[in-house]
């Protein structure tokens, strides 16, 4: 999405709003609606059949595609591109964690808040977009997964489940991963929020499986600002908030170190993702998550080419 | 052996305890702080934790080790003999004459003084004084330049005459109160009108005291005057209604004759002008009577202030004012002891006229039975030995080794011979016969004065009674009877104190020369003899009386002397006994002692009156040398000719005594590895971490 447009958005919303706002379907609403007013021209292009654009026949194309009439007058075989004429299944997984519970001194929503605001603002675009969709809370396992469906019912079925605060100690998304490839529709995109904590390589494992099923991964890595800038002024002792366990440490000694590290293992992430064709996005829960809209509708475009 | 020279600093490393609280503070936060995720620490923090452990212990090792070195310097640690006295002391004289504002050459003379100023410090202290008819001192010997410039800009300008054979004894006497190898005088002068031949140098500077003139060169000088080169009072004693004469020497310095009016003003006397007349490059006195201004004033044998002005005619109207004080009387101190109770004491009436002072009367007479201090005492007269207590005979014994003065008056008794046999002289005779004086020795200082007024009244002086003596070759007769006999004897005491007889008793029944108006005056200029016999022998021994010399001290301050005892200040008054400043007062110490000033409860600056002989070993500056300081560089330094080591030598020694002295200066090492120290912590410390 182009800055411009996105500082147009960014006039719209403000994450102290956001965050002040009573119920998660408001909050969901706010961002949607924020979203589309800076965008101007709506996205939406609907189920109806709509004519989009010729392209030349190629070889591998169906033959139901070309159109004959065209044909008859140029003897040319040409395509007639059409859009949305499918709805796409989008399987939202969330991590459920204690590490999402965590909120910096200088923030105003914590990770777990920011994300359900941002997995409830896609939902509703998904709804309103008539995309099946479905959302599993992700712990140890794929908690309570409902097959996707773009009714309102399951929409407020989603939504109420996301009004739990995260207790669970761990997140085991390989496995959560693991356990939808056995679920999921072919020809999906499967949304995941999470600080992806965790070790990388068995995730790129399950990933490859998930590429397999032609599912399109987007990864929405939700990060506090004290996370990625490990802004501590004074010698603190840091509670880990998954383990429980503690460590004195000087952040100015440790500070580039851990940035390295953190930068080390975004940088991975990235790459795992884009190596199965996936998408990533690094979201600071300082600023509104808009962008996670946009790039789902530029996946889901992209998807339909 | 390493030493401290100020060990109260170390009281400094008490706060060695705030980088150790710091360190103890700063090392664990208590409350837990939750966070995300330590997966990103854990592997870092155990490789930098220790390293971090190490250098947090470093840099309070480092901070201490800063404290610790300061501390430590300014302890003054030294290997050795630790010496912090001063190296040197000088004096500096500035010509206050008002000659010395031509603008040729003020600035140079101005800037030189400055210079000199700009030297001082606390191994170094200088004076300055501002030489006129008087030298006006800055107080004491300072180490602060600033104060000492200061003081010199305020201070500097003048509009009389210069007195520099005054002053140099001055400033010779202030650099014996300070304990130091090296002493200088400098003068900075631009030379005119100075009679610099016949400043007495040889009696001046001491062996070791450098003496350094500071002149303009002779092409900046624009003129040359006539100035006043001395006076003197003509009249040894003045009478009641008598006559003044003063004697002033005129110099001539101009190529030309010249001419002009001297001007005098005296106390109780009338202003006289005299014109003058004095041929080119010479030099020429002129006596000035002066007429009393009552008729029927009492006599005041005590000095008097006076003022003379010259105008010439072909000069410029600078330095042609001299003040100066005149004594035709010099009184000294005189003890007598007491005669017989049934006779009139004449001797005391002489000195005390007004016979009612009892307080006079208890200061000038003594019995011997209580210690007398005869320190102080010019002339003691013994009368009638027989009253004396036989214990004070030795003390008396005593006085005349150091110097002192006698006059035995000459008694046909025990007692008397017994004494006078001790100075091998014997009385053999007693003579009843009335006699005359027939031979008076004019020439000496106790009679000449007579010879200026007339006076025929000795030869007719009636002696009843009187003794035959013997007396040591030695022995010199001042006066003679007309049989031949000795009527005044003077007897040097192995050439120091003198004793003079009488040899005959001051009663009516031996003489009537009390009856005659001779008497009186004799006393008075024996007394005056005797006092300048004991200055001679003073200031032969090298010992200038600066007693007298005034202190000028502001008016917060206060004078102790050695026994805590607050000493008197006057303000500071003029000639004509005017106050010229509120706040500045002068003490004239009296006795030698070692004073202090006192301000706001904090003591401070010591000196000295009157030092010991041992360092005031005369000096011999001869006159060639004198010619020569007038013709060389500025600011060379001239060492004293008759010294018995050369100058370079002197130098080579100094240096050596210098070298010994100083002390090894660890003081900059330890800043040196306070300064590292802190900076290897800024490098080496985090402000947040450590």
């Amino acid at each position: 999405m182009p800055n411009s447009v996105e500082q147009n958005i960014n006039e719209f919303l403000d994450i102290e709003i956001l965050n002040k706002l009573p119920s998660l379907d408001v909050k969901a609403r706010y961002l949607v609606e924020g979203f589309l007013k800076g965008l101007h021209k709506s996205p939406f292009r609907g189920s109806s059949v709509e004519f989009k654009e010729y392209r030349s026949y190629q070889p591998g194309d169906s033959l139901k595609l070309i159109d004959w009439k065209v044909y008859g007058r140029t003897d040319r075989l040409n395509i007639r591109l059409r859009d949305d004429e499918t709805n796409m299944n989008v399987y939202l997984l969330l991590d459920s964690s204690a590490s999402m519970s965590y909120k910096g001194e200088k923030s105003a929503m914590s990770k777990w808040d920011y994300s359900i605001s941002l997995a409830a603002a896609l939902m509703l675009f998904l709804m309103k977009q008539n995309d099946a969709f479905t959302l599993s809370l992700v712990a140890n396992h794929l908690k309570d997964f409902l097959r996707p469906s773009s009714k309102r019912s399951h929409f407020n079925t989603l939504l109420s489940r996301l009004c739990l605060q995260p207790n669970d100690q761990n997140c085991d998304l390989p496995k959560a991963i693991s356990e939808l490839c056995g679920v999921v529709r072919r020809r999906s995109i499967v949304i995941i929020i999470s600080d992806f904590y965790g070790d990388l390589k068995v995730l790129n494992n399950q990933l490859k499986e998930l590429a397999y099923l032609n599912c399109e991964p987007i990864f929405f890595n939700v990060m506090d600002n004290s996370e990625l800038n490990f802004d501590f002024d004074e010698p603190v002792l840091l509670s880990d908030l998954e383990s429980g366990s503690k460590l004195h440490l000087s952040p100015e000694v440790v500070r580039k170190k851990y940035l390295e590290n953190l930068n080390a293992h975004l940088l991975e992430l990235e790459r795992i993702v884009s190596s199965v064709g996936g998408e990533y996005l690094l979201l600071n829960t300082s600023i509104p998550p808009l962008k996670a809209l946009g790039k789902y509708l530029y996946v889901r475009s992209e998807k339909f080419k | 052996m390493i030493q401290l020279a100020y060990s109260i600093f170390l009281g400094g490393l008490t706060l060695l305890t705030i980088p150790i609280i710091l360190h103890l503070l700063k090392n664990k936060p208590s409350q837990p702080i939750p966070f995300a995720s330590l997966q990103f620490l854990t592997s870092s923090i155990i490789k930098s934790q220790k390293k971090n452990r190490l250098k947090k212990r470093l840099v309070l090792l480092l901070r201490m080790l800063t404290i610790t070195s300061i501390c430590f310097a300014f302890a003054w640690p030294y290997i050795g003999k630790f010496s912090n006295e001063v190296q040197s002391a000088k004096v500096i004289l500035w010509d206050g004459s008002y000659s010395m504002q031509a603008d040729n050459y003020n600035q140079f003379l101005y800037k030189s003084a400055i210079k000199n100023l700009g030297a001082v410090n606390y191994q170094n202290p200088a004076m300055i004084g501002i030489v006129t008819d008087n030298v006006k001192w800055n107080g004491s010997f300072s180490s602060n330049k600033l104060t000492l410039q200061r003081w010199f800009e305020t201070n500097y300008q003048g509009n009389f005459t210069s007195d520099f054979s005054f002053a140099l004894a001055q400033a010779e006497a202030k650099l014996k109160t300070i304990n130091c190898k090296n002493k200088k005088i400098v003068v900075i002068t631009d030379h005119q009108k100075i009679p610099w031949e016949k400043v007495n140098y040889d009696k001046l500077l001491e062996d070791g005291i450098k003496l350094e003139l500071v002149t303009p060169e002779d092409d900046m000088i624009p003129f040359k005057n006539c100035y006043i080169e001395g006076l003197s009072c003509v009249s040894a004693f003045v009478k009641s209604g008598q006559d003044l004469v003063i004697d002033v020497k005129v110099a001539n310095l101009n190529d030309s004759n010249n001419s002009g009016v001297i001007t005098v003003k005296a106390d109780n006397y009338k202003e006289v002008s005299q014109r003058f007349k004095i041929p080119k490059k010479s030099t020429h006195s002129y006596q000035v009577v002066l007429k009393p201004l009552g008729k029927n004033r009492e006599l005041k044998p005590l000095s008097c202030s006076a003022s003379i002005e010259m105008y010439s005619d072909d000069d410029i109207g600078v330095d042609n004012k001299r003040y100066c004080w005149i004594k035709p009387v010099s009184m000294g101190k005189i003890k007598i002891s007491e005669t017989t109770s049934n006779q009139f004491n004449y001797i005391k009436t002489a000195f005390s006229p007004q016979v009612n002072s009892l307080k006079e009367e208890k200061k000038i007479i003594f019995d011997g039975r209580q210690k007398t201090n005869l320190e102080k005492v010019d002339l003691l007269v013994l009368q009638d030995l027989r009253l004396l207590h036989s214990s004070y005979i030795q003390q008396v014994k005593k006085y005349l080794k150091r110097g002192g003065n006698i006059a035995v008056v000459g008694k046909n008794d025990e007692e008397t011979k017994k004494f006078l046999n001790f100075f091998n002289i014997k009385i053999s005779d007693e003579i009843n016969k009335t006699t005359q004086l027939s031979f008076i020795d004019y020439d000496h200082k106790i009679f000449s004065p007579y010879t200026k007024i007339k006076s025929d009244e000795w030869y007719t002086i009636n002696f009843f009674n009187h003794l035959k003596v013997s007396h040591p070759k030695n022995g010199k007769i001042l006066a003679e009877f007309l049989d031949g006999d000795p009527a005044i004897i003077e007897l040097d005491y192995y050439g120091k104190g003198k004793i003079f007889l009488i040899t005959f008793e001051l009663n009516r029944e031996t003489t009537d020369w009390m009856t005659k108006t001779v008497f009186l005056p004799f006393w008075r200029e024996f007394l005056s003899y005797a006092h300048d016999l004991i200055k001679v022998n003073k200031v032969a021994q090298n010992e200038i009386d600066c007693s007298n010399v005034p202190v000028l001290v502001s008016n917060n301050v206060k004078i102790f002397n050695s026994k805590n005892e607050e000493q008197k200040l006057a303000p500071v008054k003029n000639i004509f006994g005017e106050v010229k400043n509120n706040k500045q007062y002068q003490f004239i110490p009296q006795v030698s002692n070692c004073y202090y000033h006192k301000d706001n409860n904090e003591t401070f600056d010591y000196f000295v009156v009157n030092p010991s002989i041992k360092e005031s070993k005369n000096a011999i500056i001869n006159k060639t040398l004198v010619k020569k300081i007038k013709g060389i560089a500025r600011n060379a330094d001239m060492p004293v000719k008759n010294s018995r080591e050369s100058t370079q030598e002197l130098v080579a020694k100094r240096e050596k005594n210098s070298d010994k002295h100083n002390s090894y200066p660890i003081w900059r090492i330890l800043l040196i590895i306070a300064l590292a120290a802190m900076v290897l912590e800024i490098l080496i410390a985090n402000r947040t971490a450590l």
